[in-house]
């Protein structure tokens, strides 16, 4: 696919070069943070898995520079007008909006396509704000960002992290596994190279998970949030059920930057608050044994799980809860119907499950992930901020060019 | 109200009752172990997602024979399967399950099927993956487990009680692997080598002590692979000079296959055992990249023995075969480009011989490819399994297409030598030692049947070998020609077998003699003037009462239009008739001929084919020229096979082309005039030559071609879409003969030259076996049943049509593919029926094609489909992807009603008319900017459909339309609500009274239903509206891609498919009132469901509900 077919393609792609980001996934925490307003109160962050650093160019000018980014960043003003004329989602639209896209469509849609002017406002810039970025990748600097080239699935990968965020720390110290500062947010979206053999990739991607909320145990402090990625695919609930035990909130959500086709969702886990008496360990890392299963079969027998539901309200925010009773009827005029499943394999073998609520996010004039958009005939494609990372495989495709090309004796 | 009120509970009672029956499945074949039975029988074991699967190869017949199926995990793939000791281990995830071979291969004499109850299972749960397991040599007590951790977990299992206990987790270090290989090195120590994340190879020793003690040694941990490492082997050979090698072998995402000697010398120079608790680096080596070329780095320490790049793209598995020679070892290599590929290792033993310490150098050697099996469709070879007997090696292999292939290659003694794989290369020198010259070659040749080859040479030499066994070289007599005819013999042009027992040779000179097998002599037939460029036999007539056996032949000329056509008396070469062709375009130039009836049907160079009629008796004039689809060289012209019980000739022609396709068409002979219609044009996975085709003897006629791909000759089942042989010849543009069997799979003798040498290969059977044929090696996206047949439209851009046989006495079910169609270059999107006899089919690139289907009146079973309608008004980039589309036939009767919902938003509606195939834009429309996913008309008014749609911002709309420009209309947006959160994935609905129930499936682990209603209930001008909506918010754990509705009696039935592999069963109610209910649900294994389909229709109470995703499956209601 060429450079611009893709800008069509893939309008957070094309947004991330105009707009400076390093990767389109840029948008996908933008848009988090706006549904869950991840960044409020925060000031000690760790980003595993950061390459290239498009989130951590987020936390950069969110947190250090103090830039507000709103929903201006990802609206499709055409899309908004469109709405607009055709009546469609009257409710999302305030007085205020309305007048002013009633203006943008006075000015008769002459930069329509130029969605490029973010209006990124400036706060007083946070002194205290200490971010920490970890991948194996090189990762270029950022301003105000402690950048570690490390494995996260490593042990000494903790003491690395632990003297990063506090340089006083000790790691002889009795609580040596325990930030003495511990942190506000921890972030991930780390995912592997996929195999195509389904429960192989899950578990690979569930492994770099565990590694971050092990890490996350080790640093977060009480009520502090983690984010992190995750594959929407075959025994995913007994993953939900597992992040329940540590955190009162886990939500599944899925950015609108983030493609419907695309198994990739984020899991938001809010409140942190690990069960009495648990203590991260590296000798017994999450993500082998046991372990969580039975916590969360400790935790099922305590207090059975009542289905929970956190239901997106008419304003598209996710906090507004639905009463659980079999069907309720909303101002939407949607019936909201309560089932219970008890299919085999639910309470058998493989683990405990619990289905998290799920939050599409970022609203509805947001650029579509999936769909397809038209360029001014004299649009320039940007290069990318940063060339994309070399596969293993590189050198093979250059070996293979090599030989492919006629040589001259 | 009474009787109303029971009916209704009744209802609920059938509701209740239904029950998911699973009736077949194809689902990717992720573990894979052979297992030889001491009565002889060949046993196939493989992991069909958590089921286990025994199949008996080698049986005689073409597929393995199914022999027992048992579900062995619950929602857990099986990724390793071992046998030993009569007892099966299996291993999926953290699980691990122990069966008795027994248990699953006993069978009652009679019926086939495995006797009694049900096996027994022992089941454990390990604390990790796992990626390997092992039984001790010693008996099924004790096995060994590893795990993605480096761990080594001991097992111990009691037959009698089937109890299995786990040991204690065993682990020097603990890195993150990718793959793992065991190998018991004595009762009580156990060589594990680990494939990392980051391509390091680490190998350890595991010493088991008493009472559950244990001891690690680190042995080695090399470094080099520049990607995770997917697959390992450990073997251990003895070399030439006696000593013993131990090597692994590993391959890697970086494409590359490497060999390591792990050979535990005396003096501990080559290995650094490493501390305990040493922090092993962990990524990719920073430099290894810059480093340049680490392949063939010289010998620094833990340099490979050999390393090789092979594949497409990433290497799955790896496996040592057997020996091939003094030092030399088979490798086979298994790869995500779905191919299998033999190796030679050959270890350079000569460098360490002389050394007075023979450890202080290292182990050199080279790995050379020698040949490529691709038998699998698609993406991936998941699992393999190896069977060394004496004769031969024994490989199984099993894909994401579902398919089983086992490989049987015959004991290689030393490929250097000629007679490897059934091939023999011969040069003139071989053939005539010492009677000729050295400049004498080989010129023309070709088969007369299995047993001889008839061969010219430059100096006019006529040589008849005598085939013998495949690997044996011909026995060769040379046929006396007399001294004046060795001059004609020279100017062969053209040898042509018309009988097992004749050729004809026809010369530069425009002569045609007879060669007799009785008479071992040639005699002339016949003179014309011009160099004869080929022959074609066009019939062969067995001895029909008095008159002896004829055939007859066309023969063409260099430079002429018009050809020869002649009917000749086999035994004597005498000629009994002769025609000639008259009044071809002078530009013609013939090229292939066939014959149907007393028609003659030729074709050119140019893709132009030709019918001639008889004039008189010595006349052949054109009746019909035609200008086909191909504007290349027609190779092959042949009738199809009659239709049993019918006394008419064929009037099908299959045509094959250089163009990469193959045609039939349809000879409608009318009394005024003759007509040809093409009927099927479709391109087999080779090409772009096709060289010729034939169709088998079987009570089913199977159709068989054959043709190139890049340097290798294929023949290719086409009704079984299965390969049954490549050949590497260097390429199409070559002298060339094939004679094959058309009872005999994979009998055929090939022969051709390359270099001025001719070279033959054989064979007498097939060399490998489909244990199970397969489907779409890649994610099926769209499905659509007509009821009769099923379409599959897949990620691999093809489309196939399946006949679906459900299960019934004694027979399982069956899926039969019946055409396939590869036209598109996108994946596909979305697939429609309209009646039996349209197919439609979108995808990217704004690609829409329509599809005629027909079936044949002829006893070959594969159904005719052409393309017969492309969409062309597409956008300036054309770029865009056709979401889902909708079809009816419009109520006027003139042509068929297509709207295409746009990735970019925008809605369409043409008339399609097949007679012209033209696409007449009849309305527009665009929504908000959000990409439609789902598009269907409610009905027809006033020539114009009523609009519904549904998209990714989770909501539906309904459209209505309005005059616009000129003739034009445009969609307006009549209403529009919101269900889901974001893309509504999956669409079903259903005709209920006056209304529709509409079942969605979102990505927001949702399902809605519903209830359009319409408003007036006048006929012109209803107008539809949203009567009701409700949402399950948490129907499935992960994306609903596939919801289908069902009726059941009076009851309406919802069946949705999430990528969570669940399957789940609503009651969706009748009205206003009441709610969805959930009934029942179950596990798949069908991954990335794309899609839903109703075989036998979703309004017959028979319906079986089809699934396809990444794999199929089939399940009844019952």
């Amino acid at each position: 696919m060429g450079k611009s077919s893709k800008d069509k393609r893939d309008a957070y792609y094309r947004l991330a070069k105009e707009q400076g980001w390093r990767a389109r996934s840029a948008f996908k925490l933008l848009q988090l943070d706006e549904e869950f307003d991840l960044f409020s109160n925060v000031s000690r962050v760790v980003d595993l898995c950061a390459a290239p650093g498009s989130w951590s160019q987020v936390l950069s000018r969110v947190l250090i520079k103090g830039e507000k980014f709103g929903r201006s960043a990802w609206q499709d003003r055409d899309a908004k007008v469109r709405q607009q004329m055709l009546g469609v989602f009257p409710e999302a639209f305030t007085p205020e909006q309305k007048e002013s896209i009633e203006n943008t469509i006075s000015l008769s849609g002459d930069d329509a396509a130029q969605h490029n002017e973010v209006e990124a406002t400036t706060v007083a810039a946070n002194r205290d704000v200490k971010i920490v970025s970890i991948d194996l990748q090189p990762i270029s600097p950022l301003a105000g960002i402690t950048t570690l080239r490390a494995d996260i699935t490593h042990p000494a990968t903790v003491p690395l992290l632990l003297s990063a965020l506090d340089p006083s720390y000790d790691p002889a110290a009795v609580a040596g596994t325990q930030a003495q500062h511990p942190v506000d947010l921890v972030l991930s979206d780390g995912a592997p190279d996929v195999t195509g053999l389904h429960d192989l990739d899950i578990y690979v991607q569930s492994q770099l998970l565990f590694a971050a909320l092990n890490l996350a145990l080790c640093v977060l402090k009480p009520g502090g949030k983690f984010v992190a990625k995750i594959f929407r695919g075959r025994n995913v609930d007994i993953l939900y059920a597992q992040l329940k035990i540590f955190f009162e909130k886990v939500i599944v959500a899925k950015p609108r930057s983030s493609r419907a086709s695309s198994v990739e969702a984020f899991i938001v886990c809010l409140n942190f608050r690990p069960p009495a008496g648990f203590h991260a360990s590296l000798e017994e890392p999450l993500g082998v044994g046991q372990r969580l299963d039975m916590l969360v079969r400790e935790r099922e027998m305590q207090l059975p799980i009542v289905a929970e539901a956190a239901m997106q309200s008419e304003r598209g925010t996710w906090d507004c809860s639905a009463v659980s009773t079999p069907a309720t009827s909303h101002e939407s005029g949607i019936t909201e119907v309560e089932v219970y499943d008890e299919t085999e394999g639910n309470n058998m073998g493989n683990g405990a499950r619990w289905i998290a609520p799920f939050i599409a996010c970022g609203d509805l004039s947001a650029f579509d992930s999936d769909a397809s958009y038209q360029l001014p005939e004299d649009y320039v494609s940007l290069d990318p901020v940063q060339p994309p990372i070399a596969p293993p495989y590189k050198r093979a495709l250059e070996i293979r060019a090599g030989l492919s090309k006629p040589t001259k004796v | 109200m009474c009787p109303r009120l029971l009916y209704n509970s009744a209802d609920i009672m059938t509701a209740s009752q239904i029950r998911f029956r699973r009736d077949l499945s194809q689902d990717p074949v992720t573990a894979l172990a052979l297992h030889r039975a001491p009565s002889g029988r060949l046993f196939v074991f493989a992991g069909e997602d958590s089921d286990l699967v025994v199949y008996e190869a080698k049986n005689g017949r073409h597929k393995g024979r199914f022999v027992s199926r048992v579900s062995v995990f619950i929602d857990q793939p099986i990724h390793g399967i071992s046998v030993r000791h009569g007892q099966v281990l299996a291993w999926g995830f953290c699980h691990i399950a122990i069966l008795a071979v027994e248990s699953l291969t006993r069978e009652d004499d009679g019926d086939g099927s495995v006797n009694g109850r049900p096996p027994a299972i022992a089941r454990a749960t390990a604390p990790d993956w796992i990626y390997h397991g092992a039984f001790s040599e010693a008996g099924p007590s004790v096995a060994v487990l590893a795990t993605a951790h480096n761990e080594v977990i001991p097992l111990k299992y009691s037959p009698s009680t089937g109890e299995i206990t786990l040991g204690a987790v065993i682990a020097p270090s603990r890195p993150m692997l990718y793959s793992a290989h065991l190998s018991w090195i004595s009762d009580d120590t156990i060589l594990v080598a680990g494939g990392t994340v980051f391509g390091h190879v680490v190998v350890w020793k595991c010493h088991l002590l008493e009472g559950g003690r244990w001891s690690t040694e680190t042995l080695f941990n090399f470094e080099g692979h520049e990607g995770s490492i997917f697959g390992m082997d450990i073997c251990t050979i003895t070399l030439s000079d006696g000593s013993s090698v131990q090597m692994v072998a590993s391959c890697s995402d970086d494409r590359t296959i490497r060999i390591w000697d792990i050979t535990e010398r005396k003096d501990k120079a080559r290995s650094q055992p490493l501390q305990p608790n040493q922090v092993i680096n962990t990524g990719f080596g920073g430099n290894d990249i810059e480093r340049g070329d680490s392949v063939s780095d010289s010998s620094e320490e833990g340099t490979p023995i050999a390393a090789v790049m092979g594949h497409a793209s990433r290497i799955w598995g790896v496996r040592f075969g057997p020996e091939c020679g003094e030092n030399a070892l088979s490798v086979y290599s298994f790869g995500e480009d779905a191919t299998t590929q033999r190796w030679r290792l050959q270890i350079d033993c000569d460098a360490s011989a002389g050394e007075p310490n023979p450890s202080s150098k290292s182990l050199t050697g080279k790995m050379s490819h020698s040949k490529t099996f691709s038998l699998h469709n698609g993406k991936h070879l998941w699992s393999r399994a190896m069977l060394a007997e004496d004769k031969a090696v024994l490989i199984a292999t099993g894909g994401t297409d579902s398919q089983i292939c086992l490989i049987e290659e015959p004991a290689l003694i030393d490929e250097r030598s000629n007679s490897v794989g059934g091939s023999i290369v011969l040069d003139a020198s071989d053939i005539l030692k010492g009677l000729v010259s050295s400049k004498e070659i080989i010129s023309r040749y070709d088969f007369l049947s299995h047993d001889h080859i008839l061969v010219t040479t430059s100096y006019g030499k006529l040589l008849l070998g005598h085939l013998i066994e495949s690997h044996t070289e011909p026995k060769w007599e040379q046929i006396n020609v007399p001294e004046e005819r060795q001059g004609e013999v020279k100017l062969c042009y053209v040898v042509k077998a018309i009988d097992p027992t004749a050729a004809l040779l026809g010369t530069a000179s425009g002569n045609i003699y007879h060669f007799s097998l009785s008479s071992k002599s040639i005699t002339h037939v016949s003179s014309m003037l011009g160099k004869i460029t080929d022959m074609i036999c066009l019939s062969n007539k067995s001895r029909d009462g008095s008159r002896s056996a004829s055939a007859e032949v066309l023969v063409f000329l260099h430079g002429k239009a018009d050809s020869h056509y002649f009917s000749i008396d086999i035994s004597t070469g005498g000629v009994r008739s002769q025609a000639q062709t008259g009044g071809l375009d002078p530009r013609f130039v013939p090229t292939a001929a066939g014959k149907v009836d007393d028609l003659l049907v030729i074709g050119s160079r140019h893709g132009w084919l030709s019918i001639l009629d008889h004039k008189d008796d010595e006349t052949y004039s054109p009746i019909l020229d035609i200008a086909t689809r191909s504007r290349d060289t027609i190779t092959a012209i042949l009738p199809l096979p009659l239709k049993s019980g019918s006394h008419h000739t064929s009037h099908y022609i299959l045509v094959t082309s250089r163009d990469g396709k193959y045609r039939i068409y349809e000879i409608d002979r009318r009394p005024e005039c003759v007509l040809l219609h093409l009927r099927h044009e479709t391109s087999p996975p080779f090409g772009p030559m096709i060289a010729g085709a034939w169709f088998t003897q079987d009570t089913v006629p199977e159709l068989v071609l054959y043709g190139f791909r890049s340097k290798d000759f294929v023949i290719w089942n086409e009704t079984r879409r299965e390969e049954v042989a490549t050949i590497e010849c260097g390429g199409a543009h070559r002298t060339f003969q094939l004679t094959c069997s058309k009872s005999i799979p994979g009998r055929y003798r090939f022969a051709f030259t390359k270099t001025s040498k001719l070279s033959i290969s054989s064979s007498d059977q097939l060399r490998h076996e489909w244990v199970k044929s397969g489907i779409h090696g890649r994610e099926i996206r769209s499905l659509s049943s007509n009821g009769r047949y099923i379409a599959t439209g897949a990620e691999d851009t093809s489309i196939r049509i399946w006949d679906y046989q459900p299960a019934g006495e004694g027979a399982q079910a069956d899926l039969r593919c019946v055409a396939a169609m590869k036209t598109h270059v996108t994946g596909l999107q979305k697939l429609v029926w309209l009646g039996d006899d349209y197919l439609f089919s979108s995808a990217g690139n704004e690609e829409f094609f329509v599809w005629r289907v027909r079936n044949l009146d002829s006893d070959y079973k594969g159904l005719a489909v052409v393309c017969e309608g492309v969409f062309t008004d597409k956008s300036a980039d054309a770029d865009l992807r056709i979401m889902d589309f909708d079809v009816c036939k419009s109520n006027n009767g003139d042509g068929i009603i297509v709207t295409m919902g746009f990735s970019n938003s925008v809605l369409r509606t043409y008339r399609y008319t097949s007679d012209s195939g033209r696409f007449e834009l009849l309305i527009k429309g665009a929504y908000t900017g959000a990409c439609l996913t789902q598009t269907r008309h409610l009905g027809i008014r006033n020539q114009l459909p009523v609009l519904f749609t549904a998209s990714t911002d989770g909501h539906l709309a309904l459209w209505r339309t309005e005059p616009d420009e000129g003739a034009q209309h445009k969609y307006v947006l009549e209403q529009v609500v919101p269900l889901h959160q974001n893309s509504i994935k999956s669409l079903d609905m259903m005709k209920s009274g006056e209304g529709y129930h509409v079942f969605t499936g979102g990505d927001d682990n949702s399902v809605g239903v519903t209830l359009l209603g319409q408003t007036s209930r006048g006929t012109g001008n209803a107008s539809w509206t949203f009567v009701k909506r409700s949402i399950v918010r948490k129907a499935h754990a992960a994306a609903i891609a596939g919801v289908l509705l069902v009726r059941r009696g009076t009851e309406l039935l919802g069946v949705s498919v999430s990528n969570d592999q669940r399957v789940k069963l609503w009651s969706i109610p009748g009205g206003e009132d009441g709610n969805i209910k959930f009934l029942r649900g179950g596990c798949i294994g069908v991954a990335d469901a794309g899609d839903i389909a109703a075989v036998g229709g979703p309004e017959s109470d028979a319906a079986t509900v089809v699934f396809a995703g990444i794999g199929l499956e089939a399940w009844s209601l019952v």
